[in-house]
Order: C-alpha cells, then structure tokens, then sequence
C-alpha cells in the first residue's frame, strides 16, 4: 500500500517536472520567434504567415503546462491572511477543502474540454488562417495541463492527510 | 433548471469568490469555482461546455505573449549587475545633495523599471545593495528603506509594466498607449518622491548625513560607461512602441535578446544560470497567466448576469455625483490593493469598474494610468503589501517589517498626491500616448 502510494507520488511529479520543462522549452520558442519574426519584417521584409498564430498557441500551452508546476511549489497567489491565524489543523482541514472545491473546477475543465476536443477532431476544424492549423490539437492543450494541476492537487490532499495524522501521533 | 434572476446569482457568485479567498483558496481556484457556479445557476449543466472554449480563444492572444517575454527579460536583467551600476553612477551624480543615496535609490529603481516588468524586481534588485551602503552612511533606518520600497514599484508605472499589459488585454486598450501614457506619471511620480526626500532630509538633518568623499567629474563620467547599454536598451523596446515599429510583444522580444547580449558581454551566464532565468521566469508567468486565465471567465460570467450594467444603474439611482462616483470606483481598487496582489486587483476590478468610469465619459486609457498609479499604492500598504515584504528580505535582521511599513507610509500620501494631480489633469497622461506613431 505504502509502497503504491510512493509510485503513484512520483510519477505525478515526474510528470509535473516534465510539463514544466517542456513549458521552459516553450517560453525559449516563444522568444527566439517573436525575435525572428521582426527581424524578417524589418530586414528582409519578408513576415511568416505562422508566427503569430503560432506564438498564441505556445502561450496557451506554457499557461497550462505550468500550472500543476507552480502549484507543486505553492506558488499560486492566495490570501494567507486570515488563514495564518488559524491553528495548523485547522488550515490543514481548509487546505483539503479549498482543494477539492479547485478540483471540481478542474474536472469541468477537463470534461468539457476533452468534449470540445472531441467535437473538434470528427468535425475536422481547422484555423480560419492560412496555417489551416487542426485545432484538436491546440484546443487539447487545457484539458491535458489541467488533468496534471488535477492530479497534482490530489498529491496535495494526501500530503495534507499524512500531516494530519502526523498531528494527531505527537 | 433552476430558476433565479442575474442579480441574485451576481450577489452569489461574489460572495462565494471571497468566502474561499478568505478560506485560502488560490485565485485562479476561487475565480474559477465561482464562476462555474455562476453559469451552472444561470444556464444549467449545459452552459459549462462554453467554459474551455471562452478561456481558450481569450487567452490565444498575441498581446498576451508580451507577458511571459517582459518576464524574462527582467530576470535577465537581474541577473546581470545592471541594478547596481545604475546605483553607483546615481549616487555618483547626486552626491552633493542633502539625502542623495536615497535620492539615487530612486533614480535608479525608475531606471530599472523602464527594464523590467514587475515591482518586487526593481526593489529586490535596488534594496539589495542601496539598503546596506545607506546605513553604512549613517542613514537612518526609515530614509534607507522607504524610498526603494515605494520606488521599487515604479516599474509598474514605467514601462514596460505587466499592469498595463493585463489592463489593456481586458479592457481591450493599446498596450503600446498605456505604455506611453505611463512614462509621464511614471517620471512625475519619482520627482514627487526626489522632492519629498529633498524636503525631508534638510528639515532633519540626522535622517541623512552629508557625505563627505571626494567626487570628480572623471568618476562621474566613467561610472556611466557600465551604465550605457542598458540606456539603449531602454531607448530600443520604448522607442520602437512609440515609434510604432513594432508591437509591445515585439518589443519585448528584442528587450530579451538585448539583454542576453549583454549578459554574453559581461560573461555572467552560464547553464545554471540559465535554467534558473528560465525557472524563475515561468514560475512567475505560469502563475500570473493562470490566474488570468480564470479573470477571463469570471469576466465572461459577469457579462452574462449583465453585473456591469446593473452597477450602473445602482449608481445612478442613488444619484451620486460625477465625482463621489469616480471617487466611490478609485476606492475600491486602493482598498482591494490593500488586501490582494495587484494582478487579481486588476484582472477583477477592471470589467466591474470600467464600464462605470466609461459611463461617465471617461476614457479607458486614462484610467488604465489612474489604475497604473493606484497600484503603487496597493503594493506598499499593508497588510497585502509585496514590496513591503521584499524589502524586509534583503534588509539586515535588526530592520522590522513594522519599521519598514513605516518607513514607506509618508510614500503612500505622495503617491496620494500624484493621484490626484493625474486625476484632475487627465491631459497630462494623455498628451505623449496622443503623439505616437
């Protein structure tokens, strides 16, 4: 049991760790071609006809590959006010419950995204630009960054559970 | 289907978002949960398919890119020791008068801001060596920490400003004009501050000791030779906006490979290096843009209840003044700058306040600078206050984060004052965005 729980922990932030990386690899991309593409208007004035659409594409994706990323190094903004004044079982037992409340945000996410995923490759639409892009593909990136946030927050409910219980031994 | 009218579900839906802010709930999560809610009361189960598609075709945004990329460019910058060779060639220059270190502390974080995007760089960056060199000086603890930790925050107001940039994206405002539009109360801003810290210090001498070292004009000139590249820098990302070569997210482009090229100059990059320029920057990216992300929706969700509209016409039935009305709008955004980062104060206040500001025949990019100018306020009071808490990072241990608090509070009243003369001259903003190219 324990010893599932450990690989299960793992994976989910092996697979965090490799969104990630591949949103950094991303952001270089987004730079080198922004970058490349003034160079060519101005200097050879000769713009790229994929450039920009490719460039919204890459910031949705590094958006959502990053998120169960910045949430494993509880890094997304919240208000710590009020809730730092609450015993630490208390904030404990919050914690699992704002958790689960994101959760529930996080599975209609993922759920109407894979639908519109779905929609998107047997209609077989395409960007309206002349890149023709096939918009599965894009429109995939939300619910797949958002089912590595989902997981992630259950790492989260579980750490939370063995700090309880942690507690509740001393 | 349940069902209930759009003003009760607004009512719901507000309340909601702040009961899990107050639980410590993250943002994105408390936006979004409540703006699901929201659709599901107003349109039942099926609405919520709308939900991936309004986040996915708002966020696919070409103005947007200028987020990450300003990021980036800033912790390049950081990474380099830019900061504090803009502070030695500003206390160099400002020797001879009364508070000088404090008054160079301010130069060189608006200086640093015109590089960088985000607040808690310029007064990390600044902080870290200014702080240290003014106490050695014997400066007091209030005159060594207040001025940067009020003019760190200057590069929200100095373009580039990621402030501007979320503004403008959902106000659906020129990035490039507000950019502009900020450079004016940006520079007046750090004057106010100058003459405040110049006013001060000869009224009490002890706040800051005269310096006695020997500066020449040779030391002067020399100290601008580190200083040079980041000028044309400066003058390559702003001037392209202005002259309307090129987008703010081109620019922004250019501004990250300048700085790469300065850094290969000065040898300071390496592979670790790198890695963590990149880290710290999609740290910080993911972070904002997700947030943004659920902005969108919560956005999407009050146009449905028609909230902007039913606002207006509470505020006209209580018939309040043009100016109790603008005063009742710039008061929610400093109270709420108060308890929340600017980025969630932006990204909520914003589709709730601007249609009331624009119902009174304001404009949106004069706002968006009011805005800009009441988010250096937001980020210096307590008890939500990012650079207050920078600030007690780099400073050494004895400097309280009570004594900093205090120390930046006569900053807030000059910040006041700039608000006010912004808001009864818009001109003065809007002058310099009107003459763009």
């Amino acid at each position: 049991m324990r010893k599932t729980l450990r690989a299960i922990n793992l994976s989910v932030d092996t697979i965090t760790r490799l969104a990630e990386i591949l949103s950094e690899v991303g952001l270089a991309f987004l730079m080198i071609m922004v970058f490349r593409e003034v160079v060519w208007r101005y200097v050879f004035k000769n713009p790229s006809i994929f450039s920009v659409e490719l460039s919204e594409y890459l910031l949705v994706f590094i958006t959502f590959m990053s998120a169960a990323w910045v949430l494993s190094e509880d890094r997304h903004v919240n208000m710590t006010v009020l809730v730092d004044r609450l015993p630490k079982k208390i904030r404990l037992y919050l914690d699992i419950v704002t958790s689960i409340l994101v959760m529930v945000f996080c599975s209609v996410l993922i759920w109407k995204g894979c639908i519109t995923v779905i929609m998107a490759y047997v209609g077989g639409y395409h960007s309206s630009s002349l890149v023709n892009f096939p918009l599965w593909i894009s429109y995939s990136i939300i619910p797949l960054g958002t089912l590595i946030l989902l997981l992630q927050y259950i790492i989260r409910i579980g750490n939370n559970i063995k700090m309880l219980i942690d507690l509740r031994k001393t | 289907m349940i069902n209930m009218d759009p003003g009760t579900i607004t009512i719901i839906i507000i309340v909601l978002f702040f009961v899990f802010l107050a639980m410590g709930m993250p943002v994105f999560g408390a936006l979004g949960i409540s703006s699901v809610v929201g659709i599901y009361l107003l349109l039942g189960p099926r609405g919520l398919g709308a939900v991936p598609g309004v986040i996915y075709d708002r966020l696919n945004s070409f103005t947007l890119v200028a987020v990450p990329l300003f990021i980036l460019m800033g912790e390049i910058i950081f990474v380099t020791d830019i900061g504090s060779d803009l502070f030695t060639a500003a206390s160099l220059w400002l020797n001879r008068l009364t508070g000088g270190l404090a008054m160079a502390s301010v130069v060189s974080a608006a200086i640093f801001g015109a590089l960088c995007g985000v607040s808690i760089a310029g007064a990390a960056t600044i902080g870290s060596f200014a702080i240290p060199e003014m106490l050695k000086r014997g400066y007091s603890k209030s005159m060594a920490t207040g001025p940067v930790t009020a003019a760190g925050a200057l590069s929200l107001l100095i373009p580039p400003s990621l402030a501007f940039i979320l503004y403008g994206e959902v106000a659906d405002e020129s990035v490039g004009k507000l950019f502009i539009g900020g450079i004016i109360p940006g520079i007046t801003l750090a004057f106010m501050m100058i003459i405040y810290i110049g006013i001060v210090c000869k009224m009490n001498p002890k706040l800051a000791p005269k310096l006695t070292d020997v500066v020449t004009w040779k030391m002067r000139l020399r100290s601008l030779g580190r200083v040079w590249p980041s000028l044309v820098l400066i003058f390559l990302v702003l001037g392209g906006i202005y002259f309307g070569v090129c987008t703010p997210t081109e620019a922004a482009a250019v501004g990250c490979v300048g700085s790469f090229l300065i850094n290969l100059h000065r040898k300071t990059l390496n592979w670790t290096v790198l890695r963590g320029i990149f880290m710290k920057t999609m740290l910080t990216s993911g972070m904002i843009l997700f947030i943004f992300t659920s902005a969108l929706l919560f956005g999407y969700v009050l146009t449905l209840l028609e909230t902007p509209q039913q606002l207006i016409m509470l505020l006209e039935k209580a018939e309040l003044s043009e100016w109790m009305t603008l005063t009742f709008a710039i008061g929610v955004v400093i109270l709420m700058g108060m308890f929340m980062d600017i980025v969630s104060v932006i990204l909520i206040s914003t589709p709730l306040l601007l249609p009331i500001i624009l119902n009174l025949g304001y404009n949106s990019l004069w706002y968006g600078i009011i805005v800009g100018i009441t988010c250096e306020m937001a980020v210096i009071t307590p008890p939500i206050g990012l650079n207050l808490y920078i600030i007690k990072g780099v400073s050494p241990d004895y400097i309280s984060i009570g004594d900093i608090i205090v120390s930046a509070l006569p900053f807030v009243f000059v910040e006041l004052a700039c608000l006010i003369i912004f808001i009864m001259f818009p001109e003065l903003c809007l002058w310099l965005p009107g003459k763009m190219g």
